[in-house]
């Protein structure tokens, strides 16, 4: 087969992973980034407004690069975008619609609530004045329709909070959501579901679940729910497994989607699995797919390639049915931990990052934002201060891990 | 309304683009706050600050990003509350 180009728009953490294994693969990657690179990479990369309308879209990257045999988009809010680019140039492996239920919390839940599928209970609106709050008892969950990083997200008590959080909730889907020029966005009002809480990330080859990498997320608590610690448990029992494998699945098969990477969120109660939401994209932007490496010993980035392209030959087709034995029990505690912090506005200064660096447990540290950069009160938008990752070896902090970690979180400090 | 402006922008635009919005108004009065600089994810911290600098909350229930999506359309909004106020 011809040499094969593949477009990744991402940002600039996961992007040049995925890049690097196409090009372990003989594929030629092209990297675009909705912000300004900042540094060289192993691939060309461009600047590129993802939200321009199809044909724009299309004229700007067939200039740039031409026609590529696959895309991949790790962007949540581009998501649908660069849907309709592929489809539109003949690349596209899901319809349109699976990438507007997965945006769109009211879609998926509409759909899991008629197709049976478990799920808390919710409603859908637009307005307080829309709302029929005799169907529920307080606590509930309130979310905006389009979210992403569990912006906006919120454990609500009573009626006065619940007006508030939906004046916030209004605020970010006027303000935050306008470029990607989404109709009519709200919010829901759902049941809450108090129990252990896990991520389910797959990737999908023309219907089947090739690989699945399970995190485990603890029990959050609120009042909000800011993605927060996810860890590979190796003692996740059978039955669980089996719950979330299934439900997930069943939830994402829903929604028409035929191979690319998902990622779905499940609450347990009382050994029941309730689904939260699903997005078709790889968790945290594709950090996952770093810690799955590490846990399973196979790359899920090539696995994401492979299944992105739109032909395959035989070589690939050997290389997915290899990595579909993989059956991704995790052997020890990997983490992915977004760090929070206080506060918002331009950033002046970022202190204390030299303290985690070195620490215990630690094998990398990620700071997303620079001096200079704006930082959104945390959970009223969708974006990552940073991160940290790395492996709890012993087992003496089985029961304080949360506790350590919060220490790390601690140590920085945002000067506004 | 220099201050205000100030109060508003700071850290938000490129300081030639603060320049304009205080010394020469005209020139940029019309301009989409997007492309004086201002990130799609701080159109919130804008609103926000008008919020402050009015002493006001907004009813986002009635409340469209389009009036506010140039410095003139800021400056009107301004004198809009400031004119309810006095009367």
């Amino acid at each position: 087969m011809k040499n094969r180009k593949i477009a990744i728009f991402s940002e600039d953490i996961n992007g040049p992973r995925i890049a690097r294994a196409a090009q372990e693969l003989g594929i030629t990657p092209y990297l675009f980034y909705l912000t300004e690179p900042n540094k060289k990479e192993i691939c060309p990369i461009y600047k590129i407004d993802a939200n321009l309308s199809t044909n724009i879209l299309e004229n700007e990257i067939e200039s740039l690069i031409g026609k590529p045999d696959a895309a991949i988009s790790c962007i949540e809010q581009t998501n649908v975008n660069i849907a309709r680019y592929m489809e539109n140039i003949g690349i596209g492996l899901n319809s349109i619609a699976s990438y507007e239920i997965l945006r769109d919390k009211a879609r998926m839940k509409s759909l899991w609530l008629k197709e049976g599928i478990s799920t808390p209970f919710a409603c859908i609106a637009r307005s307080f004045s829309e709302l029929d709050l005799s169907l529920f008892n307080f606590p509930v969950i309130v979310k905006p329709t389009h979210g992403a990083a569990s912006a906006g997200v919120r454990i609500i008590q009573n009626e006065e909070e619940l007006k508030k959080q939906i004046s916030k909730i209004t605020r970010f889907n006027i303000t935050t959501l306008n470029a990607e020029k989404v109709e009519n966005p709200g919010f829901l009002i759902e049941e809450y579901i108090d129990g252990e809480e896990y991520s389910v990330d797959t990737v999908w080859f023309k219907g089947k679940p090739i690989l699945n990498g399970i995190m485990s997320k603890g029990n959050p608590q609120g009042p909000t729910f800011p993605d927060r610690l996810y860890l590979t448990e190796p003692s996740l029992t059978k039955e669980i497994k089996k719950e979330l494998l299934e439900l997930s699945h069943k939830a994402v098969k829903s929604a028409g989607v035929i191979s690319g990477a998902t990622h779905t969120e499940i609450r347990m109660r009382n050994n029941r699995g309730y689904v939260i939401e699903s997005a078709l994209r790889p968790g945290a932007g594709g950090c996952f797919y770093d810690i799955f490496e590490k846990a399973f010993g196979v790359s899920f980035y090539k696995a994401l390639v492979l299944v992105s392209l739109n032909k395959h030959t035989e070589k690939d087709i050997e290389l997915i049915d290899k990595m579909n034995l993989n059956t991704c029990d995790a052997t020890s505690r990997y983490f992915w931990y977004n760090m929070g912090y206080h506060g918002h506005g331009v950033i002046k200064n970022i202190e204390g990052q030299d303290k985690i660096i070195n620490a215990k447990f630690i094998d990398e540290l990620c700071i997303r934002k620079k001096v200079g950069d704006y930082l959104p009160a945390e959970c009223d938008s969708y974006s990552y201060l940073g991160w940290i990752t790395g492996n709890f070896t012993d087992e003496n902090t089985f029961n304080n891990y949360y506790s350590y970690l919060q220490v790390m979180e601690n140590y920085i400090k945002i000067i506004y | 309304m220099n201050n205000k402006f100030f109060e508003i922008f700071n850290g938000l635009v490129p300081q030639e683009n603060m320049n304009l919005l205080l010394n020469d108004f005209e020139k940029v009065a019309d301009t989409k706050i997007i492309d004086l600089g201002v990130d799609s994810l701080a159109i919130m911290e804008v609103v926000l600050r008008i919020e402050e600098c009015l002493d006001i909350e907004i009813n986002y229930e009635n409340f469209k990003v389009e009036q506010i999506e140039t410095p003139r359309q800021i400056l009107e909004m301004f004198s809009t509350y400031i004119e309810k106020r006095r009367n």
